[in-house]
């Protein structure tokens, strides 16, 4: 039977080395009891000799040494600190900027001639009016300042409104008829009497709140008169008195008939005019002369060639007013040009160059800042006309957007100009407005990013490079493991000591203790602790702290029994008899020739210890009842990203890298700790 | 025989009742605005039939918190003694009911797993030190060592992630189908939860085949190297006959007695694998209430688990004793 024993084939090399040796040595054949016959080595040596035969040990001791010098040493040549932070240009899906057609108008204040608010108010819904009646004027009595305002349709979206001068024209008078007085019931008449047939015509006409009625063929008017119970009846047939040379007929039947008909401003050879009514069907005519404007109200917005500059009012007013009229105008000294024409409305400056556009399109960033450039309005512009054609509910573009930096301002290259980004911009129809949305690079956080030359794992949910939490973690992890197998030891090598040399009493009394501790359910309990430590909210330093004491506290009674059996059978050597019969000190026979000999079982299980005491602290960090943010340790790495189904599935460039590192330090631990149990204690081989 | 039982048995008596004394220490310790704030948490939640102070009067009554430790200890004891531990504050239902109604699911976990643990490591164990230092030895070996090494929630999640959600081929969490299974038959309901208890028995199988192994391997080896062994081949038997024979029965009894021994944890379930799959055990719910302080559900389970340690060491004893005729008993 072949049997690969490398024990066996061991003894043949050594064998053959001596037989070498011996040859090299000389003739002389040696004896049996020649001293070069015996090779002395060491019991360290020994152990050492046998450890490195091993090989899974010596691959456990080649993990070990590895993580080793990652986590202690790795931090020093890496270039990342453990808590630094990344952010990175990402793509990040922001409403950038809003569309609309602007429909609203703004009134702009030109002249202050004394307009009272309550007409200055009113000037928009004048001008809806206007728009619904498609008519290009309208005039308005101010109570306030008691003068007639002329609201202008200047051109498309400009309005004005101007106060004129009055020029008596004349006086026109409608056919009084008399006064009814619902007191009486009757008409009083105020000329030729029409009889009690009109009476009760007018009657008929005033219970019935009627303006106008007919009588025998002729219309007559019913107006309001002195108090509640008077009402004026006028004939419709008036009579025109100028008081200069007179506008002739034509303008006195316009005149009348506009009076009939309730309207007392109208137009009359490009003049306006109105009429005030008097007494007894008297009205004052006037032509407005010399307008003046006061106001002047325009949905027209202007987007500056140099994004976001402020205009005055007063430049926009004269902008506004030059469009219809001359298209020049100036401002602050300088010289200005208006372009109308259906393809632009633009301000032109002295120089030639575009100032500004004017439209009633607006495109705003989302947040209402004026910022965009006029040719991005312009292509906005473009869309939605394009979307608005073939009635699309969405539609895109591409255009070439800054990047924004850690503050939400454009990045600069070295020449001071933005850094352009094409992006794709969709156009989405939200009824009034038009919203653009698009895909920004922003500077951000850069979390659970994947790896990269820059990251070689990636960074976690903190933006935080994960190479470097993995050492960092390494570190706490093996510190933790260091710390909870020394306080082990120490309180095992106590007790264990204490029975074991002692015996009697004290060795019963400790042994019942360690049967207590080895029943307590010690998981349960550092998840309690764990979850009180969190209600506490307990400093992550003083926790660690806690964290291994408890661990150390809870896992001495192992080692203890393992010291006290060692012991007992060691007492029982003759070596200890021999010490005894020396006279030593009960000091000396301790430490000098007891605790030597219980050394190789103590850094077997010490070892084994380690990486069990790993495997505890990562699994309570996993369940968050561990080690804390921010310091990291492997199992919180893994915790805060595989506790769900899709951020395990996810993030698996995260936590299947952490996971095997865990698993390989304490399979390196196993390996080594076996190998140096087989090494110490040759007879139970593996 | 009869004398050594008894002996152990009130010895495992003193030892509960300081390992209680313990458990209950550590509960005294804890800052009574701990326990103010969890009660008053549990008692916001939708669905409790007592408010906080009640409780913490519930409390006081049966723990005796506000006695002092030794007086409060016996306060305790005495209720649990005659099996009350009180009403649970997050399951709002009597401990003991509460326990009745998920152990099954935890014992059921546990045996299957403890089957299947014993069907493969027990086998491979001995292949791996019937050949000693060849390819399946080492196999065996590094095997046992990763499977040691493996952190509980690593297996999990990669179980989860390879089988749950790469092939599909399980459920990642909870005993049932929420959706589906009231309409299942009682045939197609038993399925249901088997299903969802396969990742989890296999994360239990894989973290604790290892020790299995190695035990078996460590002890296989020794009973080759025994004299009975070599006096067997000295005779000429058959290989076959030395190790089924004459070392497999020798194997078997440390084995038998490990086995023996964590039967009770059958019943423990596990804490973390539970925890992590959501099977609604023992292990869950315990933890479901010592992350929130559930002072009367957390006592009752460390006792249990206490217990069960107990009655698995004198179980190990014992059948050392009965399997083992060099063993005597005194």
């Amino acid at each position: 039977m072949e049997k690969r024993n490398f024990n066996e084939a061991l003894k043949q090399r050594e064998l053959r080395e001596r037989e070498e040796n011996a040859r090299r040595a000389g003739e002389n054949e040696m004896t049996l009891d020649d001293a070069a016959r015996v090779k002395v080595l060491s019991p360290g040596m020994l152990v050492f000799k046998r450890f490195i035969r091993n090989k899974l040990a010596i691959v456990g001791a080649c993990i070990l040494i590895a993580m080793f010098l990652f986590a202690f040493l790795g931090p020093y040549f890496y270039r990342y600190g453990q808590t630094e932070v990344f952010n990175a240009y990402k793509l990040l899906n922001v409403n950038y900027a809003n569309a609309e057609e602007r429909t609203e108008y703004t009134v702009y204040p030109v002249n202050d001639l004394g307009i009272g608010t309550n007409t200055k108010n009113m000037f928009n819904s004048i001008i809806l009016t206007m728009e619904e009646e498609g008519t290009n004027w309208h005039v308005i009595h101010d109570d306030e300042s008691n003068q007639d305002a002329v609201v202008l349709k200047e051109g498309d979206n400009v309005y004005t409104m101007s106060v004129g001068t009055p020029v008596n024209v004349g006086t026109y008078a409608l056919q009084n008829v008399g006064k009814y007085n619902t007191k009486f019931g009757k008409v009083m008449f105020a000329g030729e009497n029409l009889g009690a047939q009109f009476s009760s015509a007018a009657k008929t006409a005033v219970d019935a709140g009627a303006a106008e009625f007919t009588f025998e063929g002729a219309t007559y008017l019913v107006l309001p008169g002195a108090n509640d119970k008077e009402y004026q009846i006028l004939g419709t047939n008036g009579e025109m008195k100028y008081t200069g040379a007179g506008l002739g007929d034509e303008f006195a039947a316009l005149v009348g008939e506009n009076i009939v008909a309730g309207v007392l401003s109208f137009e009359y050879d490009g003049g306006l005019y109105t009429a005030a009514a008097g007494q007894d069907g008297q009205y004052t005519i006037a032509g407005i002369d010399d307008l003046q404007t006061a106001y002047v109200s325009s949905t027209f917005v202007f987007d500056t060639v140099e994004p976001g500059m402020a205009l005055a009012d007063e430049f926009k007013v004269n902008a506004l007013l030059a469009i219809y009229d001359s298209g020049e105008f100036a401002y602050d000294g300088q010289n200005y040009t208006v372009v109308n024409s259906d393809e632009e409305q633009s301000v032109y400056d002295a120089n030639g160059e575009q100032f500004a556009a004017i439209s009633t399109f607006v495109v705003r960033r989302y947040n209402g800042e004026d910022s965009l450039s006029l040719d991005f309005k312009a292509v906005t512009r473009e869309a939605v006309m394009h979307m608005e054609e073939n009635n699309l509910g969405e539609y895109s573009f591409t255009y070439n957007l800054p990047q924004l930096d850690e503050n939400g301002l454009p990045l600069l290259d070295e020449n001071g100009n933005e850094i352009l980004v094409e992006s794709e911009l969709i156009v989405k129809d939200k009824v009034t407005t038009f919203v653009l949305v698009c895909e920004q690079y922003t500077y951000m956080l850069d979390r659970f990013a994947g790896p990269t030359d820059e990251h070689p794992f990636g960074t976690d949910g903190d933006g935080m490079d994960i190479l470097a939490r993995m050492m960092a973690g390494g570190r706490i992890s093996l510190l933790v493991g260091f710390v909870v197998v020394i306080l082990e030891i120490i309180l095992g090598v106590i007790m264990g000591g204490l029975a074991g040399y002692f015996g009697g009493w004290v060795d019963n009394i400790i042994m019942r203790l360690v049967d207590i501790f080895y029943c307590i359910p010690s998981m349960p309990i550092l998840i309690i602790l764990g979850s009180m430590l969190d209600s506490l909210r307990v400093d992550p330093y003083v926790r660690l702290m806690w964290l291994m004491a408890v661990l150390g506290f809870l896992g001495w009674a192992s080692i203890a029994r393992l010291v006290r059996g060692q012991i007992l059978s060691l007492r029982e050597q003759d070596f200890m008899v021999a010490t005894e019969a020396t006279g030593l000190p009960v000091r000396r026979r301790i430490f000098r020739h007891l605790i030597p000999n219980v050394m190789p079982q103590l850094i077997v299980t010490a070892t084994m210890g380690l990486g069990s005491v790993i495997l505890t602290e990562s699994t309570l960090s996993f369940l968050g009842l561990g080690v804390k943010h921010p310091m990291a340790t492997w199992g919180t790495m893994i915790n805060s990203v595989a506790t769900s189904a899709q951020a395990m599935t996810q993030y698996t460039y995260i936590w299947i890298p952490v996971g095997c590192l865990i698993c390989l330090t304490v399979v390196a631990f196993n390996f080594v700790g076996d190998g140096l149990r087989d090494a110490f204690d040759p007879k139970m081989k593996r | 025989m009869g004398k050594f039982i008894v002996k152990r048995l009130l010895l495992s008596v003193v030892i509960l009742f300081f390992v209680m004394l313990i458990i209950y220490t550590l509960m005294h310790c804890l800052p009574t605005n701990y326990i103010e704030t969890m009660a008053r948490q549990l008692a916001e939640r939708p669905g409790s039939t007592k408010s906080a102070a009640e409780w913490l009067a519930d409390l006081n009554a049966q723990y005796g918190m506000d006695k002092g430790i030794i007086g409060g200890f016996f306060t305790w004891l005495k209720s649990a003694a005659v099996g009350d531990f009180g009403t649970s504050w997050v399951h709002n239902v009597e401990c003991t009911e509460k326990f009745s109604d998920v152990i099954w699911v935890s014992f059921v976990l546990g045996a299957v797993a403890m089957v299947l643990e014993v069907i493969i490591a027990i086998p491979l164990g001995i292949l791996a030190a019937k050949k000693q230092y060849s390819g399946i030895d080492y196999f065996v070996t590094v095997l046992a060592m990763v499977c040691i090494s493996m952190p509980t929630f690593f297996v999990a999640t990669l179980l989860k992630l390879v089988f749950g959600v790469h092939l599909g081929w399980f459920e990642i969490a909870g005993l049932t189908s929420a959706r589906t299974f009231d309409t299942l038959s009682q045939f197609g309901k038993i399925m249901n939860m088997g299903w969802h208890l396969v990742l989890p028995c296999v994360t239990i199988v894989i973290i604790s085949i290892g020790g299995l192994m190695r035990y078996t391997r460590t002890n296989m080896l020794e009973v080759m190297n025994a004299d009975y062994i070599r006096t067997a081949r000295a005779k000429g038997l058959p290989e076959k006959r030395v190790i089924n024979q004459h070392a497999f029965r020798n194997t078997l009894i440390p084995i038998v007695t490990i086995l023996g021994g964590s039967l009770p944890s059958l019943f423990s379930g596990a804490l973390i694998t539970e925890q992590l799959f959501s099977i609604p055990g023992i292990g869950y719910t315990s933890y479901q209430s010592m992350i929130v302080g559930d002072i009367p559900f957390t006592m009752f389970y460390l006792t249990f688990m206490a217990i069960l340690t107990l009655i698995g060491n004198l179980i190990a004893d014992l059948l050392y004793a009965a399997v083992d005729p060099r063993v005597r008993l005194s």
